[in-house]
């Protein structure tokens, strides 16, 4: 498990630049994840016609650029390797609610997009994006402690 | 980037009679109106020629932004129908963004 919680709410607040709840847990994205998080919000909030982005996502539009936009100024602000992929770890904490909108947002464009565009418009393969769903699932479903292994002998 | 007319046309072509058509004219609606392939081929490739802007993306692909139109193109090299082109929601904003 790579999420952790923040015992001291302040420190939450203070570790990044977005608005998160006082139950903050540490989310650390790999340089290609954050791409990939940040090519999904993109084409959420500026590409895709006809997804109710409240009702599929969770969250509102406003509140999720609160999210794209110091991602953005972020990603813009890396250098980037010989793929063009961030080298540096975004390390900013994330509440539950905004870790399961960006869940719902990635799964969303996946389908909306599919096999015929995914990886033309966000340059990133379906099945790295699948990587990261599984991520977000593995730190939304953490208080269950499920034993996949354990559970696979049985 | 260094396309000549004819990988223009041939671009413009793929792609206007690849899937993006289906999804993006026929399904979608995205132009306002419904118009013919031959058409669509026609704005990707004025798109393409005379883009206001582009800019090289990761893994050689490339986007072209028709402000007037409000038309983006990408061109994607290992995809069977050469990229895509649709109508954003923001479209210069989504342009913008695009890595």
């Amino acid at each position: 498990m790579n999420s952790r919680t923040y015992s001291n709410p302040e420190k939450a607040k203070k570790a990044g630049p977005f608005p998160v709840s006082p139950v903050a847990v540490a989310f650390p994205l790999a340089g290609p994840q954050a791409l990939l998080i940040h090519q999904t919000l993109n084409e959420l909030l500026h590409g895709i016609r006809g997804v109710h982005v409240y009702s599929q996502v969770g969250m509102s539009k406003p509140e999720l650029k609160e999210i794209f936009d110091p991602l953005n100024a972020w990603i813009r602000a890396q250098e980037t390797d010989t793929n063009g992929l961030p080298a540096a770890i975004f390390d900013r904490p994330f509440s539950l609610p905004q870790i399961r909108a960006l869940r719902n947002s990635v799964e969303v464009v996946m389908l909306d997009l599919g096999q015929e565009e995914f990886s033309t418009r966000t340059g990133f393969s379906l099945t790295e994006a699948t990587a990261l769903l599984d991520r977000f699932n593995s730190a939304l479903l953490y208080p269950l402690h499920i034993d996949r292994q354990a559970e696979a002998v049985a | 980037m260094s396309l000549t007319g004819e990988d223009a046309r041939k671009i413009a072509h793929a792609i206007a009679f690849g899937h993006a058509y289906r999804k993006h004219v026929a399904d979608a609606n995205e132009f306002g109106e419904l118009i013919i392939q031959s058409t669509f081929e026609q704005l990707v490739l004025e798109t393409i020629l005379c883009a206001e802007k582009f800019k090289q993306l990761r893994w050689n692909r490339t986007a072209f932004w028709n402000a007037t139109e409000g038309l983006l193109v990408i061109y994607n090299p290992i995809d069977p129908d050469l990229g895509t082109a649709y109508w954003p929601s923001e479209g210069r904003n989504e342009f913008e963004n695009l890595f």
